[in-house]
C-alpha cells in the first residue's frame, strides 16, 4: 500500500462553509502536516477521514478501506486524538481504561499504564481537574495504547507551552520510528511540523492550496525583499503574496531566480502559510 | 460495547442511586397511608404513580448521557474506534433496556414489601401492568435519541417528543374515547372500554415493540448520516 490515506475530491457542504474538491494523499511511513487558519476546513476534512460526517461527493480510502465502512480490524489500527478532553470528565485514568478495553480488541493496559507512569499522569483523578497538557498527554497515550499504525491528530498542541509541545513532538517521533506507522497531524502552529512532517497539506477557505514536500516546498519559496521600485518589477504572476512595510515590501514567490538582484530570504512554514492567506 | 456500558453506567450510578431513594421513600409514604387508611385502592393510585416515579428516576439518565457523549465528542471517538455503527446504536438500547430492567425490579421490590400491609399489592396481575407501563415508557425514552443527536440537548429533545406524542397520539386517543362514550362513560371509562379485556397488554407492547423497532432504525439512520458530535 502506497498511501494509508487517499482524498480524492471530497466536497461537503454546510450554511456557512464548504469543502470544495479537497484531494491529497499520506503516503505510508510518513509525517503530513494539514495547516490552514483557523475555519480552513482542517478538522471538517478530518472528520471525513474518519467517516464522521455526512455523506458527500468525493471518496477517501484509510488504509484500503472506504472510509464510510471502516471494519472493526481496520478501525483498531487507527489513533485519533481531537482538539481537548474527548473522554467523559468524570473518568479516571483507572476506568478508563476499563471503558478503552472494552472499545477495542487490541487495547493493552500494559502500554497504557506505561504511558501514564512515562506522562506522569495521576491514575485517580477525575478528568476534569486536568490541566490541557495533560489532557493532551492523556488522549495521546490512549491513542497510542491499541494497534495504531496510523495517527490522526487534529490540532494536538494547540493552547499548549512550547516545552509541553516539544515533549508531544518527541512522542511522535517516537511513534514513527517504525516506519509502518503513519501520522496525519492537522495544526495551525506550524513551527511544530519544523521537527516532524515530511509532507506539508495546506488548506484555505475549504480548499487545498498545495500539497508537497516539505524541504521542497520551503526551497521553492523565496521571500524578496524589495523596494516599491523593485516591486513594480516584479511580474503580477510571480507574487504569491505581498507585505508592504514602511521601509522595504516582503514578496513571496516562487521564481526568485528571476530576480537575481533582489535580495531573499528562506521563508518558514508559518511565513509561507500567511502570504498565502494574505489577499 | 462493553466499554461502552461499563464506562457510561458507571457514570450514572447517582441516578440509580436517586431511584432507590426514591423507591424507598415512595414506599415508606404508601405504607404510611396504606396503615392510616387501610384502603388498598386510594394507596394504590399513588403507589403505581410512585413506581412510575421511581421508572422516570432511572431512565431520566440515558437521554443526557447521549448529550454529554456528544458534547465532550467521545460519541466520535468511539465511532472512529473499534465501535461500529450499528454496535453504537445496540449500546444505546442496551442501556435503555438494562435501565427499564433495573426500574422494574424497584417496582418489583416496592411492591414485595407492600404486599405485607396488603396482598393485593402484589399479584401477578400488577407485576404485569407495571411491567408493561415500564416497556411502554421505555420505548418513549427510546424514540427521543435521534432528536437529541440533531438538537445536541436531551431537553429540547424530550420537549419535542412530549410534543408530539401528546398532541399526535394522546389527544387523538381522548377524541376517538369522546366520540364513542356513552352518556354515562368519561375519557378514562371510555379509553378503558376501547381497550378492554385481554386486548391491553398486547396493545400496549406491541406499540412499544414498534416504537422500538422503528426508532432503533432511526437512530441508526440518523447515526450514519453523521455530524452526531
Amino acid at each position: 500500500m502506497e498511501n494509508c490515506i487517499e482524498v480524492k475530491n471530497i466536497t461537503r457542504n454546510y450554511p456557512q462553509f464548504s469543502l470544495k474538491d479537497v484531494s491529497f494523499n499520506v503516503p505510508c511511513g510518513s509525517v503530513v502536516g494539514f495547516i490552514g487558519e483557523n475555519g480552513a476546513g482542517k478538522s471538517t476534512t478530518i472528520k471525513a477521514i474518519l467517516g464522521l460526517l455526512k455523506k458527500g461527493g468525493g471518496s477517501i480510502t484509510v488504509l484500503g478501506e472506504n472510509a464510510d465502512a471502516l471494519t472493526p480490524a481496520t478501525k483498531e489500527k487507527i489513533g485519533v486524538v481531537f482538539d481537548g478532553l474527548s473522554f467523559p470528565e468524570n473518568l479516571t485514568v483507572k476506568q478508563l481504561d476499563k471503558v478503552m478495553k472494552g472499545i477495542y480488541k487490541t487495547w493493552s493496559s500494559e502500554k497504557f499504564f506505561g504511558y501514564m507512569t512515562k506522562f506522569e499522569l495521576p491514575l485517580d483523578k477525575k478528568f476534569k481537574s486536568f490541566s490541557r497538557g495533560m489532557v493532551m498527554r492523556l488522549s495521546i497515550a490512549a491513542a497510542l495504547s491499541h494497534d495504531t499504525q496510523l495517527l490522526i491528530l487534529d490540532e494536538p498542541t494547540s493552547g499548549l507551552d512550547p516545552v509541553m509541545r516539544s515533549e508531544i513532538l518527541d512522542i511522535f517521533l517516537d511513534f514513527m520510528q517504525d516506519e509502518s506507522h503513519s501520522i496525519l497531524i492537522s495544526t495551525h502552529i506550524t513551527s511544530d511540523l519544523e521537527h516532524i512532517a515530511d509532507y506539508i497539506c495546506f488548506i484555505h477557505k475549504g480548499e487545498i492550496v498545495f500539497t508537497e514536500e516539505r524541504n521542497e516546498m520551503i526551497e521553492r519559496h523565496r521571500i524578496l525583499k524589495c523596494t516599491d521600485e523593485q516591486l513594480a518589477q516584479i511580474e503580477r504572476s510571480d507574487i504569491i503574496g505581498v507585505r508592504k512595510g514602511k521601509f522595504q515590501n516582503e514578496v513571496l514567490t516562487a521564481n526568485a531566480q528571476k530576480y537575481p538582484d533582489i535580495p531573499s530570504d528562506t521563508p518558514s512554514i508559518e511565513e509561507i502559510m500567511v502570504f498565502y492567506v494574505k489577499e | 460495547m462493553r466499554g461502552i456500558l461499563y464506562g457510561n453506567f458507571l457514570l450514572n450510578k447517582k441516578w440509580f442511586i436517586a431511584a432507590a431513594a426514591t423507591a424507598v421513600l415512595g414506599t415508606a409514604a404508601c405504607a404510611g397511608l396504606q396503615e392510616l387508611t387501610h384502603d388498598a385502592g386510594v394507596t394504590g393510585m399513588m403507589f403505581l404513580g410512585m413506581q412510575m416515579i421511581v421508572v422516570g428516576v432511572v431512565i431520566e439518565w440515558l437521554a443526557r448521557n447521549l448529550e454529554s457523549n456528544i458534547k465532550c465528542r467521545f460519541t466520535d471517538l468511539t465511532l472512529a474506534g473499534g465501535i461500529s455503527r450499528n454496535t453504537f446504536v445496540m449500546s444505546e438500547l442496551l442501556k435503555n433496556l438494562i435501565s427499564i430492567g433495573i426500574g422494574l425490579a424497584m417496582c418489583v421490590i416496592m411492591q414485595l414489601v407492600m404486599s405485607a400491609f396488603d396482598k393485593s399489592f402484589f399479584t401477578l396481575d400488577t407485576v404485569k401492568m407495571t411491567a408493561l407501563l415500564t416497556v411502554f415508557i421505555g420505548a418513549i425514552e427510546w424514540t427521543v435519541n435521534p432528536l437529541v443527536i440533531d438538537f445536541k440537548s436531551a431537553e429540547k429533545a424530550g420537549l419535542t417528543m412530549g410534543l408530539i406524542l401528546g398532541f399526535g397520539l394522546v389527544m387523538p386517543v381522548l377524541v376517538i374515547c369522546n366520540m364513542f362514550a356513552e352518556e354515562t362513560e368519561n375519557f378514562v371509562s371510555g379509553f378503558f372500554e376501547l381497550l378492554s379485556g385481554d386486548w391491553l397488554p398486547l396493545i400496549v407492547l406491541g406499540i412499544s415493540a414498534a416504537l422500538y423497532a422503528i426508532f432503533y432504525f432511526a437512530l441508526l439512520a440518523r447515526v450514519r448520516k453523521g455530524d452526531v458530535c
